[in-house]
């Protein structure tokens, strides 16, 4: 049945070129036209699964008190003091102007804070704007700077440590605008470029961070930079292609399917989003990683048709009998490598990383456009062109060719030699992949100079730093949380995390309390304490509720049994936050054993925590799934298992080397890193079935010293593949780390796939032959 | 013809109530000395969460003079308020917090905080004395917006004079026969509609006394139904009962 299928495709493109075109074309317009369904989000809360604790909390948390995730800006001049009416003035304007944006829930700046305090005057409690109005006297400015010299808390939120920056905390309405509120924030700065101070303009300075605005700025970051270092390998890719090939219409070949199939792929994307609404669809960060995956995958196969065809064309001299002949031999090995890739692809609908599903859903359709496309129309398109039987492309072999021939020679020579050296690299790689760390913080995946990672050093050194770790407090009773024994707890627990080297603040309900607690006791610094009763509590609560600008409602819940404690932090390294993170669990198992309160972390900090986790789980489950699918559809379709179980070998052992060498040389794996994984099995896979595929040939036909003819034919495609794919190299040159750690690593891999095919694979072949 | 309607409408103008006059026609309507009652209060938050207390009001002179006593929600059991209005505008505020065995007065500078959480603020609770606003009666017939009734109302625009005023002006809607408001918007001083509040009465010994007050802020999507019930009028409250002494203990009856 396969044997019709091929000869009625081949038969069908070769003698109805122009019409195959046509249709390959028309189809592949009405899926591109799916483009426009794209939708870009990139919250990294997205990609984890709905049931992991920090998740469930998190859900919990915004449920009950909104939005958790905030924007912050850093305004002012370096070493000018900040606090004065003329930059006050101007603070308050662009308070005042994001607050009335839609995206904005709450805005907390100096020109947004409330102050309390006790009033001699009439003995009141008064709960009152800090700053009363834009323009303020010398006398408003001092009340204010004796007001937040009393409050460090409070002054240590909203303006920096050497008093010449303000901070405008945002919190955005929900986590699905993250990207168009920093579009208008920019818009709003930008209109506050300076200020007038006593008749010198003074030019201001911003710095944006924390996690809502990364999450805001970084896709759009991110995709401009990747569609230039793309656009660049791919030219760096074409550019080895002619150098090798020595034939610009035959690179020209390769490149339009791998162009047609890379937009049939996001058309594809498109549509399916369109018709599922499923978050799995999303473009996200990850998903920039995906037209280099694809692209990689793609050129295997149109080499594979063009370095046979040549060599076909060399013997035969007449182009349609040599694209037959040439797709008569490929048309096996290039269907199984892209079912077995896209099926590999396809298992990462089993990744705990929610969005990894709809990633390997899309490349697998696009690597089955990559499989219809060079099956069908490039024959089609090969034999519609008029090639020179005595150009140099044709009747020379280039240097690879010649290479491959010498190299030929040597493995069939020395095959123990060379299985040894690979062993040996591969044990070293084994110690390496002990090393491997886990990095998945946005900010360290910034270069210096960078504007994300820049601001964020800002605001860790100048402010409360760019990572927060939220606390549920909750309780099963009622009003729970008016307990003093409680309050107490999360008094110490806050008192905790305070001493913590990372954190720079902390912010809870015990907060408000102690302030009303001092103020109602005449303002007795003695009193800034937690009440020993329930009755005052209750009185305290009821005090606050009085006044026109008090909510609660984001810090403690309507039934008064949960609350939040809001940890600041500085940036620091993930693989730290699972040893802070196990610190924080213990002392609350230690401290809190007979407590009625239940307590959960969520948080950035927390999500990091479980998010490498989640990486190293995601990246083992699809290496494990996708060796074993390969392992199987090899030996189905070779009917043996042994050539299946060869088929993985190149692969394991280029996924070992890769990880291991990581390790070795102190690169961070992290969620973008990690598709590495993917692409060495994409192409690796097809390298050895390429390869075994030859050799089963080869087999059938009784061929003596068939382990030299195998390199002979099949050397050739697949170092000429894995050179062009290293035009992927150009990544080294982004500013963004892992993808410049991705370029490099990229050569490396290709290096890996092909030597542990022409090596690992072609000497064990050569060792274990008479047991084949 | 024309010229006939043209007539009676100019001598419908020359002869119409103005403004302060409907103003002071709803504040010399027959009113008790001093009422007692009880009521409870049910506030509703943007999620639909709801709060309900329970309290006892005793009040004079159009409760110029008032005290509260809050007997739910537990948490807030014992805590009372005194609010005695000066005729030169300067109100003592006073509320016993029994928790702290102290009194603390309330600034009477902060008019927009709200009446113990509620949509009401302390410049809702006061009266309106006539010379602190400008009156303009923007409609002499205009349906009173009920379903149940099809009774026609004035449509009075009262824009106080105070600019430390939460508001920037009130369009009530006055019933023609007894000079009842049955509802009224209320704009921030951005000319935004701040509240919008419902008001029912009952009629008590010849006195139309409310009884149901519904007020909704619409910017923070919160409500407050205030219910009254077990009203006694005229008991001879002593001017003297209203004093911080009395409030620290909840009334027998």
């Amino acid at each position: 049945m396969f044997l019709k299928i091929k000869q009625n495709i081949l038969s069908t493109s070769i003698n109805f070129p122009k019409t195959v075109i046509i249709i390959c074309l028309l189809l592949s317009s009405l899926i591109i036209s799916g483009v426009k369904y794209i939708v870009q989000d990139d919250d990294m809360v997205r990609l984890m699964p709905d049931d992991i604790p920090s998740i469930i909390a998190f859900n919990d948390i915004t449920e009950e008190f909104g939005n958790y995730e905030f924007m912050y800006i850093g305004i002012g001049h370096k070493d000018v003091n900040a606090l004065n009416p003329d930059l006050m003035k101007t603070i308050w304007e662009i308070s005042e102007t994001i607050e009335l944006l839609a995206e904005s829930d709450e805005v907390i700046s100096i020109s947004t804070t409330s102050k309390m305090y006790f009033d001699p005057f009439d003995s009141s409690i008064v709960v009152d704007d800090l700053m009363p109005q834009k323009n303020i006297n010398h006398n408003e400015l001092n009340s204010i700077i004796n007001y937040l010299s009393d409050n460090p808390s409070l002054k240590e939120k909203i303006i920096s440590k050497n008093e010449d920056y303000f901070n405008i905390v945002i919190r955005p309405t929900d986590n699905s605008i993250y990207a168009p509120l920093t579009k208008h924030i920019h818009k709003i700065t930008e209109n506050h470029k300076t200020y007038n101070s006593d008749g010198e303009i003074r030019t201001l300075e911003y710095h944006y961070g924390g996690q809502a605005y990364v999450t805001g700025a970084v896709p759009g970051l991110v995709a401009d930079e990747v569609k230039i270092l793309v656009l660049y390998g791919m030219l760096l890719m074409t550019l080895i292609l002619i150098i090798n090939l020595k034939n610009i219409p035959s690179v020209l070949l390769i490149i339009s399917i791998i162009t047609l199939s890379l937009l049939n792929m996001m058309g594809f994307m498109g549509w399916i989003y369109h018709f599922t609404l499923s978050e799995a669809f999303y473009f996200t960060l990850n998903h920039t990683s995906m037209p280099i995956v694809l692209l990689t995958i793609a050129n295997s196969d149109g080499v594979h048709v063009i370095s046979r065809f040549f060599k076909e064309f060399r013997k035969l001299k007449e182009t349609k009998s040599s694209i037959k002949a040439a797709m008569e031999h490929l048309i096996l090995p290039i269907s199984l490598t892209s079912i077995t890739t896209a099926l590999a692809f396809l298992s990462l609908i089993f990744s705990p990383l929610k969005g990894m599903g709809g990633y390997g859903i899309v490349l697998a359709f696009g690597i089955f456009c990559a499989w219809m496309l060079s099956i069908t129309m490039l024959p089609a398109l090969i034999s519609i062109i008029k090639w020179d039987p005595n150009s140099k492309a044709i009747q020379n072999p280039s240097l690879i060719e010649k290479l491959m021939i010498k190299f030929g020679n040597i493995v069939t020579i020395n095959p123990k030699k060379i299985l040894l050296s690979g062993l040996t690299l591969i044990f070293i790689s084994i110690i390496g992949l002990t090393l491997i760390k886990v990095e998945v913080n946005y900010i360290k995946m910034f270069r210096k100079g960078n504007i994300i990672r820049d601001s964020a050093i800002f605001l860790d050194e100048n402010m409360t730093g760019n990572l927060n770790l939220l606390i549920n407090v909750t309780s099963e009773e009622e009003g729970d949380l008016k307990n003093p024994e409680n309050l107490k707890d999360i008094d110490k627990l806050q008192n905790y995390l305070d001493n913590m080297d990372v954190v720079t603040s902390t912010i809870s309900i015990n907060d408000i309390i102690k302030q009303l607690h001092k103020t109602i006791m005449d303002g007795d610094q003695n009193y800034n304490t937690i009440p020993n009763t329930r009755a005052e509590i209750n009185n305290l609560f009821f005090l606050y509720q009085m006044n026109d600008d008090s909510d609660l409602s984001k810090i403690i819940n309507h039934e008064n049994n949960s609350t939040l404690i809001t940890s600041l932090m500085k940036t620091f390294s993930t693989t730290q936050m699972d040893k802070y993170r196990n610190d924080i669990d213990d002392f609350i198992k230690s401290e809190f054993k007979n407590s009625s309160l239940d307590f959960r972390l969520s948080g950035i900090m927390a999500f990091f925590s479980d998010f490498i986790w989640l990486v190293i789980k995601s990246s083992a489950i699809s290496i494990g799934i996708s060796i074993t699918i390969i392992c199987l559809v090899s030996s189905l379709f070779f009917k043996s298992w042994k050539f299946g179980v060869l088929s993985v070998v190149p692969l394991i052992s280029a996924i070992t080397v890769n990880f291991g060498l990581m390790g070795l040389f102190g690169i961070d794996l992290t969620h973008m890193t990690a598709i590495l994984s993917s692409i060495i099995i994409g192409v690796g896979v097809d390298f050895s079935i390429h390869y075994t595929s030859e050799y089963k040939q080869l087999l059938k036909n009784n061929s003596s010293n068939k382990t030299k003819t195998c390199i002979d034919n099949v050397g050739h495609p697949i170092l000429l593949d894995a050179f062009s794919n290293m035009g992927f190299a150009s990544l080294l040159f982004s500013t963004i780390i892992p993808m410049a750690q991705i370029g490099g690593l990229m050569v490396f891999a290709m290096f890996a796939c092909s030597f542990g095919t022409l090596t690992l694979l072609a000497s064990s072949i050569e060792i274990f032959k008479h047991k084949l | 013809m024309s010229k006939y309607i043209h007539i009676v409408l100019y001598i419908n103008f020359i002869f119409a109530m103005t403004g302060l006059e409907l103003a002071n026609a709803m504040k010399d309507r027959p009113k008790p000395i001093d009422t007692q009652s009880e009521s409870s209060m049910i506030l509703t938050n943007k999620k639909g969460k709801k709060k309900s207390l329970k309290l006892i009001n005793k009040s004079k002179d159009d409760s110029k003079k008032q005290m509260i006593w809050f007997l739910e929600p537990k948490d807030d059991y014992g805590i009372s308020f005194l609010k005695i209005e000066e005729e030169n505008g300067d109100d003592y505020m006073n509320m016993w917090l029994p928790g702290f065995n102290k009194f603390r007065r309330i600034s009477s500078q902060k008019k927009s905080d709200s009446f113990m959480g509620s949509d009401l603020s302390f410049e809702d609770m006061t009266n309106r004395e006539l010379d602190e606003y400008f009156y303009k009666i923007l409609e002499l017939d205009t349906p009173c917006n009920f379903k149940e009734t099809k009774i026609s109302c004035y449509l009075l625009e009262s824009i106080p004079k105070d600019k430390n005023s939460e508001y920037s002006k009130h369009i009530t809607w006055v019933e023609k026969e007894n000079y009842l408001s049955l509802k009224e918007e209320s704009y921030d001083t951005d000319d935004l509609l701040l509240k919008t509040k419902e008001i029912k009465y009952s009629l008590i010994n010849d006195f139309y006394i409310m009884d149901k007050l519904y007020v909704e802020n619409t910017q923070k999507n919160h409500s407050t139904l205030l219910s009254i019930n077990n009203i006694k009028i005229n008991l001879g409250f002593h001017d003297d009962i209203f004093h911080t002494k009395t409030i620290k203990r909840l009334p027998r009856n």
